[in-house]
């Protein structure tokens, strides 16, 4: 953010007085803007999301009162990134205390003064802007401290994997897929106790499951042929070796990347059967992250070639594992696996590239900052800035009516040449369906069926409905609307909808 | 009559105005504001037609700017006809007579702020 860049604060107050009165106290230090009720204050916040450093709230407003306001801002989440001032002639406590536990940061009554009010909005965007750059800078040391500690493993593993006749890839593309059934494995079974940063420490330390094939002879490890059960015994010997390297380390042996690294390398070759080597453990006596980096490694070493071995294609290497001819997995496991198979290929293949972190920074810190949902920090405010120009430019040229539907706010926007054809405001908040529940009914019950069936590989759909315009004249109308999928949670689940809607002569 | 003989009128010291607002330049706007808000206009709509709620977030805003511009008659007037509005159910003869007074006290700033312009 630039030196000079002046913060914008909204007043929201159906009094075209006291809108002076503020604005005449804040504008020599901040640009000002201004909503004459509760509706227009969404509208603008919602135009310029992330833009807007306060909102100065009165709580007496018609359509949708302060408090409508704050229930909205609570609902869309950004009550935590908009720090917002009740200022009021309202006196009774109750409203006091309702405002906060709205999640307001301060509440100014009438008569105010003038110099209060504008030391009170200082501190306030102050202490917001402080809890921004802080969110920043966590994320910016998380970052670095992964890269660091990333490079390093990465490097002792490539030297591994080097006398090994492979490439580096192998230890990246390990990581990659522990992570991957980590993740659906904490998103589908709770009960593992996995979080983001034990994933990131597990999917490092997963780089390090073969460091015990240092001590193999190289006549074994690079043998082209099958190997004989006593060569064989010899191999086996890198995983409990690999264990012992590490129990010699003098320092970190406390760290949780070593002790995971350990139980990796130790157990990475048991099977839940028992039936795995060095010590046959069984089951759930199996370290959740060695079954992990175990099951990555065999469809790594299935789709890759070997000395002794052609790749085998992705789809060969999925059967081959279903059907327990590389030994058996924790069926917990083995159902994730199936649920992200057909991802694998091609996820493996995009993160694969150096170029893209490898390591998620910003979840993490956002977990050290104890907050799972995503906030709205400097960067993904200009990330947003530059989307929604980009859709706004875009919307200008299209033809029909666009919107754009955001189910947790239950707040649609139309946009698009046609809007005023239609005779629709720009925005709707609060049950978004009614506009259209009102006039259509049947309209409104096709197109909730239609999005019901949508799925997240499948998100797109249409449908046509007969819709009144704004001359009063129902018309057919082809609606084509994309669902949006948030698949972070246990289950995906839909976020919204996007679409346009066209006037047709007729429809099939 | 200037701002200060307004206030004057009113029984309000005028330099207790001025040390609230700072700003002796734009007291006379947002006077001009304030006697233009159709608060008043909505607040005798909806008391004739009984729309409490509405008469209730009408009164409110007039409450609102009187106080912030030490109005004090036409502040003193609408907080109790704020009050008064504000239970469920409303005393409607209550209401009618508090209503008389703001309507009043805003009759009388009307007449001074016409013979000020």
């Amino acid at each position: 953010m630039g030196v000079a860049a002046r913060q914008t604060i909204l007043i929201a107050d159906d009094a075209k007085l006291n809108r002076t009165m503020l604005s005449d106290i804040l504008s020599d230090d901040y640009d000002v803007i201004e909503a004459c009720d509760g509706r227009e204050a969404v509208e603008l916040l919602r135009d310029r999301e992330g833009a807007i450093s306060l909102l100065l709230l009165d709580i007496v407003m018609p359509n949708m009162d302060g408090f409508e306001v704050l229930a909205y801002l609570h609902r869309s989440r950004w009550n935590n990134d908009l720090p917002v001032m009740i200022i009021s002639a309202e006196t009774s406590p109750a409203y006091i205390r309702k405002g906060f536990e709205l999640g307001v940061s301060d509440y100014i009554s009438r008569p105010f003064d003038p110099e209060v009010v504008l030391q009170r909005v200082r501190n306030t965007i102050a202490l917001y802007a402080k809890q921004n750059k802080l969110k920043d800078v966590i994320t910016e040391q998380v970052m670095e401290r992964e890269k660091a500690n990333t490079l390093m493993v990465d490097i002792l593993s490539t030297i591994v994997e080097f006398r090994n006749g492979e490439s580096g890839l192998h230890v990246t593309r390990i990581r990659i897929i522990a992570e991957l059934l980590l993740e659906a494995l904490k998103r589908r079974f709770p009960e593992y106790g996995l979080t983001s940063s034990k994933i990131a420490l597990i999917s490092n330390a997963a780089a390090l499951h073969d460091i015990g094939k240092i001590v193999v002879p190289d006549e074994i490890l690079n043998k082209p042929g099958k190997l004989t059960p006593e060569e064989f015994e010899i191999m086996k010997t890198h995983a409990a070796l690999g264990d012992e390297m590490l129990d010699g380390l003098h320092f970190g042996k406390d760290e949780e990347l070593v002790k995971y690294a350990r139980q990796i390398c130790r157990w990475h070759h048991e099977r839940w059967d028992g039936r795995g080597y060095p010590d046959g453990l069984k089951g759930s006596e199996i370290p959740i992250a060695a079954q992990a980096v175990a099951l990555a490694d065999v469809y790594d070493a299935l789709v890759s070639e070997r000395v002794y071995k052609k790749a085998y294609s992705h789809e060969t290497a999925v059967s081959m594992i279903e059907n327990g001819e590389c030994g058996m997995f924790n069926p917990d496991l083995m159902q994730c696996f199936r649920a992200e198979a057909d991802s694998l290929n091609e996820i493996i293949f995009i993160r694969s590239d150096p170029a893209k972190a490898l390591f998620d920074a910003d979840k993490l810190s956002r977990e050290v900052l104890e907050r799972s949902e995503p906030g709205l920090s400097g960067r993904t405010v200009l990330l947003l800035e530059r989307e929604r120009a980009k859709f706004t430019f875009a919307a200008s040229f299209s033809d029909g009516l666009l919107f754009d539907y955001d189910s947790e706010s239950d707040t649609v926007a139309f946009s698009g040449k046609d809007r005023e054809r239609f005779g629709y405001p720009k925005i709707i908040a609060d049950s978004a369906a009614s506009l259209m529940g009102e006039e259509s009914p049947e309209a409104l019950a096709v197109l909730q069926q239609r999005i019901a069936s949508t799925s997240p590989g499948d998100p797109v759909t249409n449908a046509c409905v007969k819709l009144t315009l704004a001359d009063g004249i129902r018309r057919a109308c082809e609606v084509t609307c994309l669902v949006v999928w948030a698949e972070d949670g246990e289950e995906p689940r839909r976020l919204g909808v996007v679409g346009r809607v066209a006037v047709r002569e007729s429809c099939a | 009559m200037g701002m200060r003989e307004l206030y004057d009128a009113m029984g309000v010291e005028y330099d207790d105005v001025l040390a609230l607002l700072r700003r002796e330049d734009r007291i006379e706007l947002y006077f001009t504001q304030m006697m233009d808000d159709p608060s008043f206009g909505e607040l005798e709509r909806t008391m004739e037609e009984r729309d409490y709620p509405a008469a209730f977030r009408a009164a409110h805003t007039i409450k609102g700017m009187c106080v912030n511009l030490m109005i004090e008659p036409l502040a003193k007037a609408s907080i109790a006809l704020v009050e008064c509005l504000r239970t469920d159910p409303v005393d409607e003869a209550e209401a009618t007579s508090l209503y008389a007074q703001v309507r009043n006290e805003h009759n009388l700033l009307l007449s001074r702020w016409d013979d000020l312009l």
